[in-house]
Order: structure tokens, then C-alpha cells, then sequence
């Protein structure tokens, strides 16, 4: 395709609605990253139902602002609060605190602002020029790759996260089975509806994801002691008079290896599912150290130490949409969760829709490079305000996502049986919370799960009586099983690699 | 001594469930007819029986590995394993988590015979409540405010009408 052609289908985020939705994303998802406990998945869970009413570019130009923001809405309450807004602010906590304890809060949300940004672009760009070459390479894949690259999703993103690998399984497996509800792809047979003409079309995208995201969280904040947060709240006196500082441009300026380190290493990490943001800021964090000239002032408030966290959490984010966009894998439960907005508006990621989409994708990567410039000045001017946030009552926020979470469900078919729904999947994700199973694999399972059953199912026609014969001939898919077979031993490697350590360390 | 009943009940319950899940599973599969099938690959049923099979023994390691303490290292992911609350504190939060989800029950089955408008503050204020609010005022503006906002939003926003109950009077 044209060069001038693809920047004029970029160009159209720039119309009215897109960045009128774009500049919407950017202010609530760092609304929702400055509010511990939120975060960028809740918000873009909470916007999704709302997004079936847009355009797909502004749709999903939405959910990118809420991605970006809530990325680095976390650094804020990090700072002021010494709590992460969101678990990738983890590491920027490390040295922003102890900035803003030395009364350089300013400086310190100054940073990760600037250093986010720069991330942000780097990824976009590293976004716009990979992805269509992967969906032009993956145009070749056949249905058993298709497969399984699904597999290879779901594997990595149970068994590389933290956790239990066997409960991370069986929370994919949990997904891929509530899947299965409604008519088979395939043949259109009923299955397991229970009676209900409402499951005849299966169990419902918004639901399922708000219920076991959302409804789930809501029941846990609930449960802990009274005044949890708001006591952190109020005992802060760091938050007055934060405003934004030029002066750290100049800064930057001459942290200029750490910024691309760590953004190279936030995009790289960003691309394998199931590794994420918070992997990505702590390793960004490891290197700028071990790099550093003054590594003994990580910790006690070094620019580095923000700068490599911000950069690095922030890159992720156009890494883990490149699978998701190209091929229909997500890479973390943030972008399964736009791809279920994509679902939603009726269009399913992968190469084709580069194919057949090409506005529309091109709308959607020129949306991500435009949102990452944008988070700049959104988050200059309004930094005071996104400070002030965090005195809103912590019974009034969870209100607001008990309502929007009720709305949203009940908006996108206007049945009460959604609610049911609704209100099972969160106590099921509420029990998976309790049993220590992680949530984000339940949800690529089922995201995953007619892409994974319809292409499972197809490679067994072709095939025939010789799968092995099959499969001998087709090499890529091949190459993925074998990546399958890592993701599944690598744990399993880890755990022996860290018995030996233990064992040789003296005492 | 008791720590690690719970330990072990925490990864033994959960593969129970598993465990049930995989059963019912495999036999339901045996119910679903293979009239639409095609001759060639899988049929509707044969897809969950794998799902059912790999849960059946997925849960029985979960379940193994909890009986003998090999999972006792585990790093909690989304748990709250590791939050510090004292028994008191973790039967009250469970109380609340069962007032929550009988009040979302009670607002489903409400939500036609009274509208939107009259039973969503009603759970809005409960659920602050439950959340540890006592201002009043705080409640009731809080609880009116973000319905009357919704309303609005899905009224004029998406020409949608919400569930109106006795005020459908205010509609037209």
C-alpha cells in the first residue's frame, strides 16, 4: 500500500470523534490509574459497552487513551501515596516516593509524565512499522497455525504470569469451557445452554469480562477493613501544590540511553504474552541500575530509577497490542479485553482485518501514535487535578463502579439476564481471587475460545487419518508447538534454577 | 498445625471444583447429539470432552500437589493471601461480601417492578454503607447524583430507556 494512503487512513484519528474519544480515554484512564486498586484493565473493562455505540476507530481510540493514561496515572498516587496506582507503578514508587518525601513531588510526576510519553511514541512506532509486516507474514497461516498460536497464547499467558502454572491452566481451560456455551461454531448445534434462549448465543462478552474483572474487585475492596484507603488518603499532606516542571526536559536530555533502553526493553517484553508491565518497569528498573554511574542512589529518589520504570510500563503497551492487532493473540488481559471491543463492533483482530479493515486499522495505529503525544500536554495541564483525585471517598468510587459496571452490562443487549450473569461472574471471580487463580487467563481463554475451537476443529477435517504427516509438513506450526512445549517447561526450569540457587547459597 | 489445613484446603477445594466441573462436563458432552455432524474431523461433543479430559487431570495434579504441600511456595497472584487481617476482620469482610452479593440479587429482581431510578440509589447507598460510609448526606447525594447522571446519559446519550417502574410518568 501507498505510503501517502496509509498516513491519510492514520490521519483519520485526527477527525472530531476519535479525538474527542481519544482525548476522553486519556483523562479517564489516568483518572482511573491515579485511584489505587483501579487501573488501566478496569477502565477499558468499564468503557467497552459504551464503545458499541461509536465508530470502530473511535471505539477502540478510547480504549488506547485508557491504556496509555492508566499506564501512567499509576506514578501519581505512587508518589503522592507511596501506593501504585496500578501494579506496574511498582517500581517507579522505588525512587518517587522518596522524591516526593524530600518535597520534589513535582519533579517526580514530571518525570514519569515525560519519560511515559517517550515510551508511549517509541512503542508507537515500533507498533505501526511491525504490525502489518507480521499480519502480511501471517496471511500465509493456515488453520492449524491459527491454532496454534492460540494455544501458544493461552500457554504462555498461565504459566509465564505469576502465580501457580496449574492453576493458570485450569483458569484458561475455564475460559475455553464457558465458551463453549451456546450454538457450536461450526455446526450451529446448542450446547450446554441449560434451557436458557438467552445462552443461545452464548455467554456475554461484557459480562463475563466486567463480571470477573470488575464485580470480582468491587467484592474484594469491599471486604477489606473499613477506611483501608481512604486513612492513606487523608494522612497525606504531600499531594498540595504538585504542578509540572519544564525543567525536567532538560533532564531527560541527558538520560537519553536509559529512555531508549528502556523503552526497547518495555516493547520487547511487551510483544511475548504474558510477561507485562510490571515485568517490563522492574528489569528496566535492574538495568538502569546496573548501568547507572551512582547505582547506590536507586531507591533514595534517583531520576533513573523513575525514568526507567515510566519508560519501560508505558512501551508495553504498544508491544502487547502488535500480537493482538496482527495475529488475534492478545498479550496481556488489558488487550484481551480490547479485543473483545473489537469483537463487539463486529470485527475480529488479526490479518485479514489488515486486509479488509485497512481505515480502520490504520485509524486505530495512527489513534495509538496521536494518544501517546497527547498524553503529554493532558498530563501537564491537569496534573493538580489528577492529584486532588485521590481525596474522592473510597465508598463514592466504588459506587461509581458498582453503576457503571450495572449499566454497561445491561446497555449492550438490554436483557436482566445479563446481570445474572453479570453478578455470577463476578462471584466466580471473586472465589478464583480467594483460591489464589489468576483471572487474566480465564478471560484470553475465552476471548480466545471460538478462534481456538473453529481452527482446532478445521485442522482435524484436513488432516484426516495422518495428522502427524500433516503436521510434518507445515513447519511454522511446528515452531510454535515448540514454543508451547518452552512456555509450558519453563516454569519447571525456573523452579529448579531457583532450588539450586538456594541450595548453594551459604547457611 | 492450622495454617496448613488451610494451605492445603486452599489448593484442595478449589481442585474439588475442578474436579466436579470435569466430571459434569464429560458426561454432559455424551448428551449432545451428532445429527449436524459432518462425516470428517471433530464433532460439537468431541471439543469439550478434550476440554473435559485435560480439567479431569489438570485438577487431579492441582489436587496432588495440595495434598502433599508442593504447591506451600506459590506466589499468590490476585489472592489476598498475603494481606494482614485479623479473624474478626476477615469474617466481617466475608459478611459484607455476602450482604453485597444478596443485595445485587434483590436490585436484579427488583429492577423492573420498580424502575431504575428508585431501586439503583437504593443499591448505590447499600453498598457504601457496606464500604464503611456513614455520612448521610455523602450517601444520598452520592447515590442520587450518579443515577440521575446514568439516567441522563443513557436517555439522551443512547436513546435508551431505562427500566421505568411507577415513574414511567416522568418519561413521557
Amino acid at each position: 500500500m501507498e505510503f501517502f494512503s496509509i498516513l491519510a487512513e492514520m490521519a483519520t484519528a485526527l477527525q472530531p470523534a476519535p479525538l474527542l474519544a481519544l482525548v476522553a480515554g486519556l483523562v479517564f484512564g489516568i483518572t482511573i490509574g491515579v485511584l489505587p486498586g483501579m487501573g488501566p484493565l478496569l477502565g477499558v473493562v468499564l468503557a467497552i459497552p459504551f464503545t458499541f455505540y461509536m465508530d470502530p476507530v473511535s471505539s477502540l481510540a478510547l480504549l488506547i487513551g485508557i491504556y496509555q493514561g492508566g499506564n501512567y496515572g499509576g506514578a501519581v498516587s505512587a508518589t503522592i501515596l507511596g501506593i501504585p496506582g496500578t501494579p506496574m507503578a511498582a517500581a517507579t514508587l522505588l525512587d518517587a516516593y522518596p522524591m516526593a518525601a524530600r518535597g520534589e513531588s513535582s519533579r517526580a510526576i514530571s518525570l514519569a509524565l515525560v519519560a511515559s510519553v517517550f515510551g508511549s511514541i517509541a512503542s508507537a512506532f515500533v507498533l505501526i512499522l511491525v504490525a502489518p509486516a507480521l499480519a502480511e507474514f501471517a496471511l500465509r497461516f493456515g488453520p492449524s497455525e491459527t491454532f496454534a498460536l492460540a494455544l501458544l497464547g493461552l500457554t504462555a499467558i498461565a504459566t509465564l504470569s505469576q502465580g501457580s502454572t496449574i492453576k493458570g491452566l485450569l483458569s484458561g481451560l475455564l475460559g475455553l469451557i464457558f465458551a463453549t456455551i451456546g450454538a457450536d461454531p461450526i455446526t450451529g448445534y446448542q450446547r450446554f445452554n441449560f434451557g436458557f434462549v438467552d445462552l443461545q448465543g452464548g455467554v456475554t462478552l461484557v459480562a463475563f469480562m466486567m463480571g470477573i474483572f470488575a464485580v470480582s474487585e468491587l467484592l474484594v475492596q469491599l471486604e477489606r477493613p473499613i477506611g483501608t484507603w481512604s486513612d492513606a488518603n487523608q494522612g497525606s499532606g504531600k499531594g498540595g501544590g504538585v504542578g509540572f516542571l519544564w525543567s525536567v526536559f532538560g533532564t531527560l536530555r541527558t538520560r537519553m540511553v536509559n529512555l531508549l533502553r528502556s523503552s526497547a526493553t518495555g516493547i520487547g517484553i511487551g510483544i511475548i504474552p504474558g510477561i507485562g508491565g510490571v515485568t517490563s518497569a522492574f528489569l528496566s528498573y535492574k538495568l538502569a541500575k546496573d548501568f547507572s554511574d551512582a547505582p547506590e542512589t536507586f531507591g533514595k529518589g534517583a531520576d533513573d530509577g523513575v525514568i526507567a520504570s515510566e519508560s519501560a510500563n508505558s512501551a508495553t503497551t504498544g508491544g502487547a497490542l502488535i500480537p493482538m492487532l496482527a495475529i488475534g493473540i492478545p498479550g496481556d488481559p488489558v488487550t484481551a479485553a480490547m479485543m473483545g471491543g473489537l469483537l463487539l463492533q463486529g470485527l475480529t483482530p488479526g490479518p485479514t482485518l489488515f486486509m479488509e479493515q485497512s481505515p480502520v486499522i490504520h485509524g486505530i495505529l495512527g489513534s495509538f501514535l496521536i494518544g501517546a503525544i497527547l498524553l503529554l500536554p493532558v498530563g501537564m495541564a491537569l496534573v493538580s487535578v489528577f492529584v486532588r483525585l485521590l481525596r474522592i471517598p473510597f465508598s463514592a468510587l466504588l459506587a461509581t463502579v458498582l453503576i457503571l459496571c450495572t449499566i454497561g452490562t445491561f446497555l449492550v443487549q438490554r436483557y436482566t439476564f445479563d446481570l445474572w450473569q453479570l453478578w455470577f461472574f463476578g462471584a466466580l471471580g471473586y472465589a478464583m481471587r480467594k483460591a489464589n487463580i489468576p483471572l487474566s487467563p480465564a478471560v484470553i481463554g475465552f476471548v480466545l475460545g471460538p478462534l481456538f475451537e473453529v481452527n482446532l476443529r478445521r485442522t482435524t477435517m484436513i488432516t484426516g487419518n495422518d495428522p502427524l504427516g500433516f503436521l510434518l509438513g507445515r513447519p511454522v506450526t511446528l515452531v510454535i508447538f515448540a514454543l508451547i512445549v518452552a512456555a509450558l517447561l519453563y516454569p519447571l526450569a525456573q523452579a529448579r534454577f531457583a532450588g539450586k540457587r538456594q541450595a548453594a547459597q551459604p547457611g | 498445625m492450622r495454617g496448613e489445613v488451610a494451605g492445603r484446603l486452599l489448593g484442595l477445594v478449589p481442585a474439588a471444583l475442578f474436579f466436579v466441573l470435569g466430571v459434569w462436563l464429560y458426561v454432559e458432552t455424551f448428551l449432545i447429539g451428532d445429527e449436524f455432524a459432518i462425516g470428517i474431523g471433530m464433532d460439537a461433543g468431541t471439543y469439550p470432552k478434550i476440554l473435559a479430559i485435560v480439567t479431569l487431570v489438570l485438577a487431579t495434579v492441582m489436587g496432588l500437589r495440595a495434598w502433599f504441600r508442593l504447591d506451600a511456595g506459590e506466589a499468590p497472584e490476585d489472592g489476598d493471601a498475603g494481606a494482614a487481617v485479623s479473624d474478626g476482620e476477615r469474617r466481617s469482610g466475608r459478611r459484607k461480601v455476602g450482604l453485597a452479593l444478596v443485595a445485587l440479587v434483590a436490585y436484579t429482581l427488583l429492577l423492573h417492578p420498580l424502575g431504575f431510578l428508585i431501586a439503583t440509589p437504593v443499591l448505590l447507598a447499600v453498598v457504601m454503607l457496606l464500604a464503611g460510609e456513614r455520612r448521610p448526606l455523602l450517601i444520598g447525594a452520592t447515590a442520587i447524583l450518579l443515577t440521575v447522571a446514568v439516567q441522563a446519559l443513557s436517555f439522551y446519550g443512547f436513546s435508551i430507556v431505562l427500566p421505568e417502574g411507577p415513574l414511567r410518568l416522568l418519561y413521557s
